[in-house]
């Protein structure tokens, strides 16, 4: 059973009483929101994930609803918790799907320390998988997507999800976060895309999430080998330019956005230094997305490094 | 009769102290007590690596005699001591 096949009602009512409980990659999710606009988020960006049933251990119970007190009517915000804490100040209502996909992203990089998990982008073809570390505003997110619409399967916009034993990838397929002039950069590159309500004068500015291809949800399970690591860079009117980069560079790109590696002391080292020792790295600036879809296709071809 | 001062030596921090990884000239090492990783140069790289190969440690003066040792290494020897991957010591090895 896959969200879709629940039918609106059901979905909704679920969500309102807080018994919708579905799968992202390794993770169950138990969601509780009364709020329509978080209903209809999840009904559409979740539509291809499947439903769990009650019995399955969840690994987050998580809600987005409103506060208690006037600013329930007044100015409404949303509120997100979390196994019933309220980790997070308040939101503006409008927020409320926005403040899901953060929160999902804090639960996961906060608490999955199973896995190291990784501030990167990733996606896979053929069995390889690219990872795309890098700090907010450079490009990554907004490439990911050009790359889930062009034969790539994404794993994550936002969260590597590394195994410690395999050194493989774990896919969440979880919705893509576009910021501000990317949304139309990815409606016109990808028109087939369905793209969710702007959300505007957020903390990033304006927000829109993508939903992520049903293929990379139906393959959500199948682990990836880590075969590039590629520190993007967007570049206004740039042309694209894929430059090698030392391995102990990109490893300390890696280790820079980790957000548990510090968790895992001499592990951690051997883990990413050993993934490390399998890619091939570059950095990359683009200006275009077309352009960069090329250059990804054309290294995709290359094969294995 | 004067007792002569005891002469300090040069240690690395051994393989139960930093994991070390090397690409081409680049050393990444990860340091158990700080629990701080490091990218070293390949001065620096070359440096660390010369004394680690040797568990007695040796003198300042012996320094330059190491097998690998790059030239004016001796200058960056105190950055390399204040990431906790050399120490200047009487006595047993780190």
């Amino acid at each position: 059973l896959i969200v879709a096949e629940l039918g609106h009602q059901e979905l909704r009512r679920r969500m309102h009483a807080g018994r919708l409980r579905l799968r992202t990659g390794p993770f169950v999710l138990q969601l509780h929101s009364p709020l329509r606009a978080v209903q209809d988020g999840v009904e559409l960006h979740y539509a291809h994930h499947p439903v769990v049933d009650q019995s399955v251990f969840a690994d987050f119970h998580v809600s987005v609803q409103r506060p208690h007190g006037l600013r329930r009517w007044y100015r409404p915000q949303v509120v997100f918790g979390f196994d019933g804490e309220v980790p997070f100040t308040p939101l503006p209502g409008d927020q409320g799907m926005p403040m899901l996909e953060w929160g999902l992203n804090w639960c996961v990089s906060s608490h999955c320390h199973q896995y190291l998990v990784i501030h990167a982008a990733a996606v896979e073809r053929g069995g390889r998988a690219v990872i795309l570390p890098a700090p907010p505003g450079s490009g990554k997110s907004t490439l990911c997507a050009g790359l889930a619409f062009s034969g790539w399967r994404l794993l994550s916009d936002e969260l590597t999800i590394i195994d410690f034993d395999s050194r493989h990838l774990h896919g969440l397929a979880r919705p893509v976060s576009l910021k501000n002039a990317s949304i139309d950069v990815l409606r016109r590159f990808a028109p087939d895309a369905r793209i969710g309500a702007v959300v505007h004068e957020t903390t990033k500015g304006s927000v829109a999430h993508v939903r992520p291809p049903p293929a990379s949800v139906e393959k959500m399970d199948e682990p990836a080998q880590p075969a590039w690591v590629v520190l993007p860079k967007y570049v206004p009117q740039a042309a694209p330019k894929l430059e090698p980069l030392p391995r102990a560079q990109a490893f300390m790109h890696l280790v820079d956005n980790a957000f548990n590696y510090h968790l895992h002391g001499a592990n951690g080292f051997a883990a990413l230094t050993a993934m490390v020792d399998h890619c091939d790295c570059y950095q990359f600036s683009y200006g275009r997305l077309e352009d960069a879809v090329e250059v990804f296709a054309r290294l995709a071809d290359r094969g294995a490094p | 009769l004067t007792e002569s001062p005891p002469i300090a030596r040069w240690h690395a921090a051994g393989a139960h102290a930093v994991a070390c990884h090397r690409w081409g000239d680049d050393v990444v090492v990860y340091v158990h007590a700080t629990g701080a990783t490091h990218w070293l140069d390949a001065e620096g790289a070359s440096a660390y690596l010369a004394l680690r190969a040797v568990p007695e440690g040796v003198t300042s003066a012996a320094l330059a005699t190491l097998p690998g040792w790059p030239t004016h290494a001796q200058e960056i020897l105190g950055e390399l001591e204040a990431l906790g991957l050399v120490r200047c010591a009487d006595g047993a090895p780190t």
